[in-house]
């Protein structure tokens, strides 16, 4: 309705030319609806107060409710207001905000909507636009945004009861069964004195009380520091399933990683895979339109990062937050990578090597750091005839070699 | 504080029959919006603009009840918008519209013409049903109801406009069906077309701004008066009062106007949430309905209290700065209009004028008038063809008009007249075609007799004289007179005329020569002349021809009657 000026033009010639002044009162009516159209609807819109609310990190499964409150803060109603929330089709458990209500002054109005949290990722959560615009459309339609915020899906963690996992550090936290590593602040009682025990293992007050030489017996014990080495070479992995092989493997990772959290073991992360969030600043990521999560581009270059092991909370939550975001490259063959790489463990610390097949190479690969005085323990995660090969080559070669392929075997092959 | 208002995203579909869903709320929303509040403000806008034209007409021509006219333009404009309504919908799309539009058109025109007569109380006497009888354009010659009807057609045409341009805009079953499926469940080829609806909404915005300009200007003449025409004087023109009515039609205009400029975006709006998946619930058209009738009214009372234009300061500063504008266009003109009769004089070749020599008209003699007495007019057969046609189209488009409405007209008893007529038109063609055929029959058996027996005499037969007409008494008269001298020496030759075989016929018998001649007067009259023959006739000839007929028996006596021999 750009004509509504040239009425009013019109409509004021003609009254002064012809001194009708009910006309003004047509000009007044006209001049009114124009300003309310052109500067009413703008003036809500900045009075217009929009907040999402959510927890921006949830874990696999949980229920996740997203808040969206708007409130008009002006003194006049808003007629229409257009509301579209854009969520990733992954993430989509209800149907997004998209809708249209009228708001009347100083009232809030709160929507809800909850999100699926079964896959892992870094999603994006918005933009939010709000349109709004006036009854009559005699001026252009008026629209805010609220920036897009992100949630971190954690990969899903698979409880474990109870895994060895061998290590050549002492006095750790971890009880275990070589005697080599006792621990003498873990007491566990006393027995009879035997030929070749320690004088310093005698219980003097137990063997005065008993008037027989006593010995202490202490729980063996092991630090285990961990490093969990991922393979996410995307051609290692077999392609009738490899997405499901993908997710496998992150997943082994942090429910390994949370394991030794729980066991208060220090524990790190490297992986040739990349987090696109740390990716060089030509070639951003973006979100991918499918699964809607966040992605590298083809081309960007890839940043290979590695968390060294420590433990506390903070750190696990860390390290899972990388492996929520962690995608699979196709540069860095996993091999080549390792012999490469220096892993920020010491002597005696433990490489849990995650990878979907292995080979005489990996094998010898993995030899070198057992005689650097590293524990790797190689998780073969997809099943294959060859493992047993593999196994043997390891074995030959002084370590372990374990067939993962599904969250059953977790406990079997490590115990 | 602030009150918290919780909108679910996704609606529940309420089990209870009797609790309307969302998306039932809204067609119904819509369905009053579309079949009641539409048309109501469409009809006001257009009576408006046309109150507005005819009480100027009422001021120019106050003779003429010309405020009248408001009420058919009222009723006739609305009843276009629901025609157009009722087209629209699909169970009508196999309708011929143009027929049907041109039935509407017929039944307008012959209500203005009913209307127009009652208003003027001018009801066409007999004299003037034969002049329409002869001449069927006499009845369009009336001014009044020839502008009458003008305004009604352009009133009703806005309104089937503007109806059309709603309808454009309304969304159809189709795409609300369509669109309120699920995306996945969307079939491709089901989907509906798409109206241009903001090219519909644009078009009604030109209509309201080009009737407010109309209204405007009619609402800025009626204030003025010229006092006479014909004088040329700028003068004479007087400022009258601004008229109740004219106040109450801008008020009206303005006020639908914006209404249904509102109700045009709220439609451009719903197809755009429809299309985009928005969830609507009812209480957005409300509120959109609800506002709007306030805002109008908030802003109509605050502007109310404003100063007028015209006596604010500001408004005086406007005023004067339109006259200086208005003036420094008119000196423009003047410098340009003088600059162009410097530069162009009136003639280049500086030639004195010559007049022309005068030449007095030739006066020519008066044409002789024709003494012929003036023809008297025949029977109006293409008068009346043409009003047969024009009650039987008239009728036709009535019955065709109210039919589809369910308005039923008694269909039974027109066809039993009709299958009298046929009846009867049958029965009648039955009889000529029977007496054709024995009339053929008889030529044909007449023709093949004579062939076989030609010679021989025809049949006679009786004749009963008082079963004839006289003009067919006198040729028997004549015929039977012939045929009794057939036998003897006075037969008539066939070459012989009756005048010359009355010749003979007297040689023979000279004593009624005088009933011979009145006998063969008689024949010839009645069979030749067109003159009208009547019994007197008749009466004065028969005893002529008795006579006649017994001095023809005594003649054949005489010669059949063997000759006495004397002794």
């Amino acid at each position: 309705m750009k004509n509504l000026i040239g009425l009013i033009l019109f409509l004021l010639a003609v009254a002064f030319l012809f001194r009708v002044d009910f006309i003004f009162y047509i000009i007044y009516v006209c001049i009114g609806l124009y300003v309310w159209s052109r500067w009413g609807i703008p003036y809500r819109l900045e009075k217009l107060k929009v907040k999402r609310l959510f927890q921006d990190h949830a874990f696999w499964g949980d229920k996740l409710e997203i808040k969206l409150r708007v409130e008009n803060g002006s003194f006049l109603r808003i007629p229409w207001l257009e509301i579209y929330d854009s969520v990733a089709v992954q993430l989509s458990a209800t149907r997004p905000i998209n809708t249209v209500i009228p708001l009347p002054a100083k009232e809030t109005a709160e929507f809800d909507y909850e999100v699926s949290t079964h896959r892992r990722g870094y999603y994006r959560i918005g933009p939010t636009r709000f349109r709004t615009g006036d009854l009559f459309g005699l001026y252009e339609e008026h629209a805010v945004e609220l920036p897009a915020q992100y949630l971190t899906i954690y990969p899903r963690i698979t409880p474990i009861e109870r895994i060895q996992i061998s290590s050549r550090l002492p006095f750790g936290t971890i009880i275990s069964k070589q005697q080599l590593f006792e621990d003498p602040a873990r007491p566990t009682g006393v027995r009879d004195f035997r030929s070749g025990d320690s004088m310093r293992q005698i219980n003097w007050k137990v063997s005065a009380h008993t008037q027989n030489l006593m010995v202490k017996t202490l729980q063996p014990a092991i630090y285990l520091e961990t490093m969990i080495v991922l393979n996410l070479f995307g051609g290692d992995f077999a392609s009738w399933d490899k997405h499901a092989n993908i997710e496998w493997g992150i997943e082994l990772a942090a429910s390994l990683a949370a394991h030794l959290h729980g066991k208060r073991q220090p524990v790190g992360l490297a992986s040739n895979g990349t987090d696109p969030l740390q990716t060089d600043s030509t070639h951003p990521p973006e979100f991918d339109p499918t699964s809607g999560r966040l992605i590298n581009q083809a081309d960007s270059a890839q940043t290979l990062y590695s968390l060294p092991p420590n433990n506390g909370r903070a750190h696990l939550m860390k390290l899972l937050e990388r492996l929520a975001r962690i995608e699979t490259a196709e540069v860095a063959n996993f091999n080549d990578w390792l012999r490469t790489t220096t892993l920020p463990i010491g002597w005696g610390g433990t490489a849990l090597v995650i990878t979907p097949q292995a080979d005489d190479q990996l094998c010898q690969t993995l030899h070198h750091w057992v005689r650097r005085g590293i524990n790797p323990i190689l998780i073969h995660t997809e099943k294959s005839n060859r493992f047993y090969a593999v196994k043997d080559r390891a074995r030959q070669l002084g370590f372990v070699a374990v067939e993962v392929s599904a969250p059953a075997d977790l406990e079997v092959a490590f115990n | 504080m602030s009150e918290i208002i919780t909108q679910d995203p996704t609606p529940e579909t309420a089990d209870d029959e009797a609790i309307l869903t969302p998306i039932e709320e809204v067609q119904r929303s819509n369905r009053f919006s579309r079949f009641v509040v539409q048309p109501m403000l469409i009809g006001i806008m257009v009576a408006s603009i046309a109150g507005a034209f005819l009480s100027i007409l009422n001021s120019a021509s106050g003779r003429l009840p010309w405020l009248w006219m408001f009420l058919p333009i009222l009723i006739f404009s609305l009843e276009g918008v629901y025609t157009t309504i009722w087209l629209t919908r699909p169970d009508q799309r196999l309708l011929n519209k143009t027929l049907y539009r041109a039935a509407e058109v017929l039944l307008i025109v012959v209500t203005v013409r009913i209307y127009s007569w009652w208003l003027t109380n001018s009801w066409p006497t007999v004299a003037d049903l034969e002049v329409y009888l002869r001449t069927p354009s006499e009845i369009f010659a009336d001014p009044f109801f020839f502008a009458s009807a003008a305004i009604l057609f352009m009133a009703w045409g806005w309104g089937l406009v503007l109806s059309e341009a709603f309808q454009h805009l309304a969304l159809n079953s189709a795409e609300m069906r369509y669109y309120n499926m699920p995306v996945r469940e969307r079939p491709a080829i089901e989907r509906p077309s798409t109206p241009f609806r903001s090219l519909a909404y644009e078009q009604y915005g030109r209509h309201f701004i080009l009737g407010a300009v109309l209204i405007t200007a009619f609402a800025a003449l009626s204030t003025i008066e010229i006092a006479d025409l014909s004088s040329n004087n700028w003068r004479g023109i007087r400022r009258l009062p601004f008229p109740a009515g004219m106040l109450a039609a801008l008020l009206a205009y303005f006020g639908a106007g914006f209404s249904l400029l509102s109700q045009a975006r709220l439609a451009v709006m719903n197809s755009r949430w429809l299309y985009g998946g928005l969830d609507k619930t009812i209480v957005v058209e409300q509120s959109w309905v609800r506002q709007t009738g306030w805002l109008l009214a908030l802003v109509g009372t605050i502007a109310a209290f404003l100063p007028l234009g015209s006596t604010t300061l500001i408004g005086r500063l406007l005023e004067g700065l339109i006259r200086l504008v208005f003036w420094l266009a008119v000196l423009i003109t003047s410098l340009f209009a003088a600059l162009f009769a410097m530069l162009f004089p009136a003639s280049e070749n500086n030639e004195e004028f010559i007049p022309e020599e005068f030449v007095p008209p030739q006066i020519l003699p008066p044409e002789p008038i024709s003494d012929l007495p003036p023809a008297e007019p025949g029977f109006p057969i293409i008068g009346t063809l043409f009003w047969i046609i024009a009650i039987g189209v008239t009728i036709a488009a009535i019955a065709f008009f109210l039919n589809d409405r369910g308005i039923k007209i008694p269909m039974p008893n027109w066809r039993k007249v009709w299958s009298a007529i046929t009846n009867w038109w049958n029965s009648l063609w039955r009889i000529v075609v029977n007496q054709a055929v024995d009339l053929r029959d008889a030529v044909v058996t007449r023709l093949v007799r004579d062939e076989i027996e030609p010679d021989q005499n025809r049949p006679w037969r009786f004749i009963r004289l008082n079963s004839l007409n006289p003009r067919q008494k006198l040729r028997y008269f004549y015929l039977s007179t012939v045929q009794r001298t057939e036998q003897g020496e006075l037969a008539r030759d066939d070459s012989e005329t009756p005048l010359e075989y009355a010749a003979e016929l007297k040689e023979h018998l000279p004593q009624v020569a005088k009933e011979i001649d009145a006998v063969t007067a008689g024949f010839l009259q009645a069979r030749y002349d067109d003159k009208e023959v009547t019994a007197a006739d008749v009466a004065e000839i028969e005893p002529l021809w008795k006579t006649l007929r017994k001095s023809i028996k005594s003649q054949g006596k005489q010669k059949n009657d063997p000759p006495v021999e004397s002794t």
